[in-house]
C-alpha cells in the first residue's frame, strides 16, 4: 500500500516538472513553429547553472533556502538571456525552414552538453532547500518533493497570467495567429520571437534547478525528460497549454502505477504504449484543435 | 552511363582494398560500408521524401537483432540469418509506417523518436532475449575463402561479402530513386498539395518510401550484427538515428551517394580525432551542422558540385 501511494506521489510530483517543461516546447513551438530538440540541454543548463550559483554562494550567504531562491531566479535568467541570444544569432538567419532548424536545434544540443561534459565532467549533488518529511497514510514523504510540485505549479501559473493579461502576452498570442498581420499593426515581431524563444528555454532552465536536488546533476541528465516532454506536448495537443498539463499527469501517474507490477524500464515503456493508444483515439491531441 | 563506369571504378578499388591496407583499416572501411548503406536507406526517407525519422534506429537494430538470434538459435546459412534480419526490420518498418505517416509534418518527427524510445525501452527490459546493455556476443563470421577466413579483429573475407551486399543494394536504390516511383517520392517532398491534386496517393507513397527504407536500414543492421561479433540494445537510441542524419546531411541529401561520402568522411575524421580530442568530437560535430545548416544545406556534395560549375566556367 505504501508502495503504491509512494509511486503515485512520484508521478504527480514528476507530472509538474514535465509540464513546465512542456509548456516551454509548446511556447516555441506555438510561435517560433521550432521543434526545439536542444529544450533537454537548456533544462540541464538550468541545473549546472543553479549548482555554479550555489557554489558560489556558499561562503558568502549561510541562509540555504535564500540561496537557493537566489539560483532559481537567476539560473532561467542567464539561461534565458542565452537563449535569446541563439535565437538571435543561430535560428533567426534560417527561420522558416523547418527541417534545417531542427537540426541547428540538434547541434545545439549536441554543443551544450558536451560543452559542459567538458568544462564539468562527473556528476554533482544538490542539497534540498528544505529537508525532512510529511507522513501520510504512514508513510513519509520529502518536504522538498511537495515544495518542487507546488513551485512548478506557480511557475505554470505565472505563464499564464503572462501570456492571458499582459501586453506581451497578448502580442505573442497575435504573433501565433498570424505573424504578418501583427507586423503590419506594429507588433515587434522579431523581439516576440526571440523573447518567446528566451522564455521557454528558461522554463526549462526553472524546471532543471527545481528538480537539482532530486536527481544527480550531469551533462546528459536533459535527455529522457525531453523525449517525455516531446509526447506530452503531442498527446496534449499541439499549442494547448491545459492539454500539456493533463497529459503530463496521466503519462508520469501510468508510469508510476505500472512501476508496481514491473520494473521501471518496462513501466515507462507501458506508459508510452498508453500515450501512443490516445494518440490514436485522438490524433490532434487531448484538447488540440490544430491540424498540425 | 558515365554513372555506370564511375561506380565500376569506385567498386572494382574497393575489391581490391583488402591486399592494400591492414586489417584495422579493412575494418574501418567495413563499417563505412555498414553505416553508408544505413545512411542511403535513411536518405530515401529523408533526402528523397523529406519526411524526419528519428526512428531509423529502430529497425537497424531489429535487423541486427533478427540477424543475431537466428544465427546463435538455428545456426542457419548467412543469407538466411540476413533475410531474417531484414524481414523482421522491414515489417517493423511497414507497421509502424502505417501510424507514422499519417502523423503529418512535426507528428511524424515526434512519433517516429517515441518508436525509438519505445523499443529502446522495451530492448533493454527484455534482458534474457537482447542482453540489455551487455548485448549478446556472436562468433566470428562461418566464412572461408580460399582458406581466408574472418575473425572478430580481422574482418577478412567478411569485408567483400559486405561489399557486394552493400554494391548491389546501392544499386538498387539507385534504380528505385531514377525509376517513376523516386520522381513521384520527390514531388511529395516538394509539395504534398500539389502531389495529391496531381492525383498521387502521397500517404502510400510516403508509407513505401518509409518501408523500403526500413528494409535497407535493417540490412545493414544485419550485416553489422553478423560482422561486428557483438551487438547491444545502444542500437535502438534515437541517436543513431541523429547520426544517420546527421552523415546524410553532411554528404548532401537527396543524392545517394551524398550519404556514402558523409558517413565515409567522419568515421576518417572521427578516427583521426578521436585519440587527439575525444570529448571534443561532438562539439565539433555541432558546429560542423551549424555551418551546413546556415551556409551548405546541399552538404559536401553540393560544394563539390558547385566547385566543379566554378573550374568549368573559368576553363571556358
Amino acid at each position: 500500500m505504501e508502495l503504491v501511494l509512494f509511486q503515485l506521489l512520484n508521478g504527480f510530483v514528476w507530472a509538474w516538472v514535465v509540464a513546465l517543461m512542456a509548456l516551454g516546447l509548446n511556447l516555441v513551438y506555438g510561435v517560433l513553429r521550432i521543434i526545439n530538440v536542444a529544450h533537454g540541454a537548456f533544462y540541464m543548463l538550468g541545473a549546472v547553472a543553479g549548482w555554479v550559483i550555489l557554489e558560489q554562494l556558499q561562503g558568502v550567504s549561510d541562509m540555504y533556502i535564500l540561496n537557493f531562491a537566489l539560483a532559481l531566479l537567476g539560473a532561467p535568467l542567464f539561461v534565458g538571456l542565452l537563449g535569446l541570444l541563439l535565437e538571435w544569432t543561430v535560428l533567426r538567419p534560417i527561420e522558416g525552414q523547418p527541417v534545417i532548424t531542427i537540426i541547428a536545434t540538434f547541434a545545439l544540443l549536441l554543443i551544450l552538453q558536451q560543452g559542459v561534459q567538458l568544462l564539468l565532467p562527473g556528476t554533482q549533488q544538490v542539497a534540498p532547500p528544505v529537508a525532512g518529511g510529511v507522513e501520510i497514510f504512514r508513510l513519509r514523504y520529502p518536504v522538498y518533493r511537495w515544495v518542487l510540485a507546488g513551485l512548478s505549479g506557480l511557475f505554470i501559473t505565472f505563464l499564464w497570467l503572462l501570456l492571458q493579461k499582459t501586453r506581451f502576452g497578448l502580442w505573442s498570442r497575435a504573433v501565433r495567429q498570424d505573424p504578418e498581420l501583427a507586423l503590419a499593426v506594429g507588433i515587434p515581431v522579431p523581439w516576440i520571437f526571440g523573447l518567446t524563444f528566451g522564455l521557454g528555454v528558461a522554463l526549462a532552465a526553472v524546471a532543471g534547478v527545481l528538480t537539482a536536488p532530486i536527481v544527480p546533476v550531469e551533462a546528459s541528465m536533459g535527455m529522457d525528460i525531453l523525449l517525455d516532454s516531446f509526447i506530452v506536448v503531442i498527446v496534449g495537443g499541439l499549442g494547448s497549454l491545459q492539454g500539456a498539463v493533463i497529459a503530463a499527469l496521466i503519462l508520469q501517474l501510468a508510469k508510476g502505477v505500472f512501476t508496481i507490477w514491473t520494473a521501471p524500464v518496462a513501466a515507462h515503456a507501458l506508459a508510452l504504449l498508453l500515450m501512443g493508444l490516445l494518440l490514436l483515439i485522438r490524433p490532434q491531441g487531448l484538447l488540440g484543435t490544430d491540424a498540425d | 552511363m558515365r554513372k555506370l563506369f564511375a561506380f565500376g571504378v569506385v567498386f572494382a578499388l574497393m575489391a581490391i582494398a583488402p591486399g592494400l591496407l591492414n586489417p584495422y583499416q579493412l575494418s574501418i572501411l567495413l563499417k563505412i560500408l555498414i553505416w553508408g548503406l544505413f545512411a542511403m536507406s535513411y536518405d530515401l526517407v529523408f533526402g528523397y521524401t523529406g519526411l524526419l525519422s528519428l526512428g531509423h534506429s529502430v529497425y537497424f537494430g531489429l535487423g541486427a537483432y533478427g540477424a543475431a538470434l537466428m544465427m546463435l538459435q538455428m545456426h542457419p546459412g548467412i543469407a538466411i540469418s540476413l533475410a531474417a534480419g531484414v524481414l523482421l526490420g522491414g515489417l517493423a518498418a511497414a507497421l509502424i509506417g502505417l501510424l507514422a505517416v499519417r502523423s503529418g509534418g512535426h507528428g511524424f518527427i515526434i512519433v517516429t523518436a517515441v518508436t525509438a524510445l519505445l523499443f529502446y525501452l522495451l530492448a533493454q527490459s527484455q534482458r534474457n532475449v537482447t542482453g540489455g546493455d551487455d548485448g549478446l556476443t556472436l562468433g566470428p563470421l562461418p566464412l572461408q575463402i580460399a582458406g581466408w577466413s574472418a575473425g572478430c579483429a580481422d574482418p577478412g573475407p567478411a569485408y567483400l561479402l559486405v561489399l557486394v551486399v552493400a554494391g548491389l543494394s546501392f544499386l538498387l536504390l539507385y534504380a528505385l530513386v531514377r525509376a517513376p516511383l523516386g520522381l513521384a517520392l520527390r514531388c511529395v517532398r516538394e509539395n504534398e498539395p500539389r502531389a495529391q491534386a496531381l492525383g498521387y496517393d502521397t500517404i502510400t507513397l510516403k508509407w513505401l518510401a518509409f518501408a523500403l527504407s526500413g528494409g535497407a536500414a535493417a540490412l545493414a543492421g544485419a550485416l553489422y550484427a553478423l560482422t561486428n561479433c557483438h551487438i547491444s540494445t545502444a542500437l535502438f537510441h534515437w541517436l543513431v538515428s541523429a547520426d544517420a542524419l546527421i552523415w546524410t546531411l553532411f554528404g548532401g541529401m537527396g543524392t545517394l551517394v551524398g550519404p556514402l561520402l558523409g558517413t565515409g568522411v567522419f568515421f576518417i575524421l572521427r578516427e583521426g580525432l578521436s585519440g587527439i580530442w575525444q570529448v571534443g568530437y561532438p562539439i565539433l560535430v555541432g558546429l560542423t551542422l551549424l555551418l551546413i545548416a546556415r551556409f551548405f544545406p546541399q552538404g559536401l556534395l553540393g560544394i563539390i558540385k558547385g566547385l566543379g560549375q566554378t573550374l568549368r566556367g573559368f576553363s571556358r
